[in-house]
């Protein structure tokens, strides 16, 4: 009796929870993408994106769009939870938007919610729209593609040229909360024809957003940082004499351009950082000709080389405006300097950081010309 | 020596009880003696009395006529004795088998086997001539254990003929066949054979003790004879190895195993077992050996399906659907969003259907059996998706798993693993993966506790020993595999010398 008593305890165990942690992916709608914007009176504005597949035989997805205006990020998912047919997830969410307004007050407070959750998506791209965010999922299709869906291919595939840099909900984690340590984001705009277009990368000190690059500059930053994986395309001028003729232009592709970075104190407390090396480079388009004679080609390495450390050096000037340290220097003399980064205030004294670009670029390919 | 055989209960054996005690004798009167006969076999009426005369004394022919070989009765007895009326009976009769008894009993015994019985009027003498008919089907190939390349025959119900199979491929004096007769009142007959210098002693002195403490009236079946001999009755995994290969008897054997072959059944008993015995076939061994390695390997991979596929499943839509990609996951949610059930429901419908669909299969005439393999693959299989009762998904799931679980060789194992899948389920979808695999632990537990007469069931794995680990995952070339598996404690380790010295005499 006292047997059967113990196993029926112990079968009613096992069964009294009753699925109390199930999540059934029958009952979820899933979010494909979410922006968030700034509303008036200091409110948010959250925009969500929801893919709907039909079942049977005609497979057309579907997206649909929703707005909901709150306090915080999550208090805007509740509120959109109760408009909607089954339960929120967002497990499955691609692409992360914000406005230029939110991006500019800081974006950590959005972010929190996603970090605080074992099942959010960590891995979902981000990105910066200039303008208002929802604009761009209101778009509801480019083309053939879903927004949401084309949102996140356009990202994928400028990360791939190595365009813009790999940015996902994890990887500017530690960044955002790290002094010393700053990052930059894809920078999204609608086109007046009603399309998406990644112009460059925005800047970001701690949390907001201070500056902003074009995508040439964006390539140059991913050079000094060595985040290109393959190659990289970059067109560089480098005869200006030509005037505005493509003969004036020449372009390349950066084979997987590694340089090194030196981080030097000098006597007088200031602090000089190097980056030195030599891009390997093959010509993909040269209008001017004539790459077959050796003193030639030496020259227009010269000349490249010359042309590269100049627009580096604009790069990083324009860097330094926006007190967006993305290249890790306070980081590096944290750690291996801490006595001296004790005495710094980097706010102030990032500025007063001397950049040493020395790039040397030599042309290994020209391409097939006879 | 440390024995093999270590913290089982001792359980006390007894010699069976036989028929019938009262020892009496045969009678001088003829009369009296085949009264006394139809009276032991109950007056069957097919007990045939044929008289005879032989040296001028009157005498009667005595046999069971279906039981025994009638021409054999006519050549040997009938024949010789209509022609040579009188002499010295043993120089008449000719036969295998000719015995003297005065025991009555010994009579009765001899005449349900099938032998002839020759009793004469004032003689306390009867004469037992071995006339046992033999009814034997071809060697064929037994179907459930089909090799592609290989030897195609197979073990028959005559236990004779068996005998004669293995004796054929192993003709070695160490090989030695013990006799049991088990079963109160069937008196099955039960051969237990082993090779004398590599099977472990102990090993053979607990099958004898095992087989001699069986007391029951009936065995029908080797079936029969494992039920009362396995280790663990509670589990559901096999304990012994069934084949019908002679091939795969005398390879066993080799190993140092216990082979019991029973009268009636064209099944021999291999003991002791180890999980991994039951994922090899001879196959393996008539391919080369890259390829045996793939198709062993395939099939181990299969028992993980065949084990996990359908709870891994549950536990990934019902708990844990964040962990598919996002272009799977669209096309999963299309295909269960519509489905009016939770996943497991899903599952045990269309395991149950398979099971049902497999079981009708085999009751099912072979004639038959095509109609349900349409009314099971295409009826079911088509509109259960259509009505939207099961999703496309659950039934690829099913699908797949059903074939992996039928990849396993043994058709014990393969019943194992789909009975042990609904547990697993129940645990997914109460618990997602942590049910998963507080299941698999248990599983796991219960698997390294099991033995198989003293040998432990997971070996090589558990306990591990790298060296038979040869012959498990995968399949290293012969020459490779020079000394005998573990387990069954063999007497002798080593079974190859180096066979490729050639080799190294060629190249230098």
């Amino acid at each position: 009796m006292k047997q059967i008593m113990l196993f029926l305890a112990g079968v009613s165990l096992l069964l009294l929870p009753g699925c109390w942690d199930q999540s059934s992916l029958r009952d979820a709608r899933l979010i494909y993408g979410v922006a968030f914007d700034q509303a008036p009176q200091g409110k948010v504005k959250t925009t969500i994106v929801i893919r709907n597949m039909p079942s049977g035989d005609r497979k057309n997805p579907s997206n649909e769009v929703h707005s909901v205006i709150g306090n915080t990020a999550r208090q805007t998912r509740d509120l959109l939870d109760s408009n909607i047919s089954e339960k929120l997830e967002t497990y499955k969410v691609r692409a992360l938007l914000f406005g230029k307004e939110v991006a500019k007050k800081g974006i950590y407070p959005h972010l929190d919610v996603f970090y605080r959750d074992p099942r959010a998506s960590l891995n979902s791209r981000i990105a910066v729209v200039d303008g208002e965010a929802s604009q761009v999922f209101y778009l509801r299709r480019v083309g053939d593609t879903l927004i949401a869906e084309h949102v996140d291919e356009v990202l994928e595939s400028e990360e791939d040229a190595g365009i813009l840099p790999k940015t996902n909900v994890q990887s500017i984690c530690s960044l955002l909360l790290e002094p010393g340590q700053d990052f930059l984001i894809p920078l999204l705009r609608k086109t007046e024809s009603e399309e998406v277009a990644a112009v460059g990368t925005a800047l970001f000190h701690g949390q907001k957003w201070t500056g902003e690059f074009n995508r040439k500059e964006s390539v140059l930053y991913l050079m000094l940082t060595n985040e290109i994986e393959k190659k990289a395309q970059l067109t560089i001028k480098i005869h200006p004499q030509h005037g505005e003729n493509p003969t004036s232009y020449i372009t390349i592709d950066m084979l997987k351009p590694r340089l090194k970075r030196e981080v030097k104190i000098s006597p007088s407390g200031g602090v000089d950082v190097i980056f030195s090396g030599t891009v390997y480079a093959k010509v993909v388009e040269f209008p001017e000709n004539n790459l077959t004679d050796s003193d030639r080609l030496e020259q227009i390495n010269h000349e490249l080389s010359r042309a590269l450390t100049l627009e580096v050096k604009n790069m990083l000037d324009k860097m330094q405006q926006a007190n967006c340290d993305a290249l890790s220097i306070g980081r590096h003399l944290a750690a291996f300097h801490p006595e001296f980064w004790k005495k710094q205030d980097w706010e102030k004294d990032y500025a007063k950081v001397r950049f040493h670009p020395r790039i040397k670029v030599k042309i290994l390919e020209t391409g097939i010309t006879y | 020596m440390r024995s093999i055989f270590r913290g089982r209960k001792k359980r006390k054996s007894e010699p069976t009880t036989k028929v019938g005690d009262t020892t009496t004798r045969v009678s001088s009167s003829l009369q009296e003696n085949i009264d006394n006969i139809n009276e032991k076999l109950c007056r069957s009426q097919d007990l045939v009395f044929r008289s005879i005369e032989f040296n001028g004394k009157k005498g009667v022919l005595v046999f069971i006529e279906p039981l025994t070989d009638q021409n054999q009765v006519l050549k040997a007895i009938i024949q010789p004795l209509l022609k040579v009326r009188e002499g010295k009976l043993e120089e008449v009769i000719i036969a295998n088998y000719l015995r003297q008894t005065e025991s009555f009993d010994e009579i009765i015994e001899h005449l349900v086997r099938g032998d002839s019985i020759l009793l004469f009027s004032r003689s306390e003498q009867a004469f037992i001539v071995g006339t046992e008919a033999t009814e034997k089907r071809n060697l064929t190939e037994p179907d459930n254990e089909a090799v592609v390349r290989g030897p195609h025959d197979g073990l028959v119900e005559n236990i004779k003929v068996n005998l004669y199979n293995i004796r054929h491929r192993i003709q070695n004096p160490n090989l030695t066949v013990k006799f049991f007769r088990v079963g109160a009142e069937t008196r099955s007959k039960l051969a237990m054979l082993y090779i004398r210098n590599l099977a472990h002693p102990d090993l053979v002195k607990e099958v004898e003790k095992r087989i001699n403490a069986i007391r029951t009236d009936t065995i029908m079946s080797p079936g029969f004879v494992t039920e009362f001999m396995e280790d663990c009755p509670a589990s559901p995994f096999p304990q012994v190895l069934y084949t019908e290969r002679p091939d795969r008897v005398v390879s066993n054997l080799m190993e140092g195993r216990i082979v019991m072959l029973g009268e009636g059944d064209p099944t021999a008993v291999v003991v002791p077992v180890t999980l991994f015995a039951f994922y090899q076939t001879p196959d393996d061994y008539h391919s080369r050996w890259m390829i045996g390695s793939f198709v062993r390997f395939v099939r181990l991979m299969s028992f993980l399906i065949a084990f996990l596929l359908p709870s891994l499943y549950i536990a990934i839509v019902e708990f844990h659907p964040e962990v598919l990609p996002i272009s799977l996951i669209y096309s999963l949610k299309s295909s269960i969003d519509t489905i009016p059930f939770p996943a497991i429901i899903e599952a045990l419908l269309m395991e149950l259907t398979i099971e049902l669909i497999r079981e009708a299969g085999i009751r099912l005439p072979s004639r038959v059996g095509q109609t349900i393999g349409i009314v099971g693959g295409l009826v079911i299989g088509d509109a259960v998706v259509r009505a939207g009762l099961v999703s496309n998904t659950m039934l690829i799931v099913v699908a797949i798993t059903a074939i992996s679980s039928f990849v396993v060789p043994s058709h014990e194992l393969s019943t194992a693993i789909r009975v042990m899948r609904f547990p697993l389920m129940v645990a997914a979808f109460s618990f997602g993966f942590f049910g998963i695999v507080v299941g698999l632990i248990i599983i796991f537990m219960h698997l390294v506790k099991l033995e198989s007469f003293g040998t432990p069931y997971l070996a090589p794995f558990a306990p591990l020993r790298v060296k038979d680990l040869k012959d498990t995952f995968i399949r290293l070339p012969i020459w490779k595999l020079n000394q005998r598996p573990h387990d069954p404690h063999p007497q002798r380790m080593k079974q190859e010398e180096p066979s490729r010295g050639w080799k190294k005499d060629e190249d230098s």
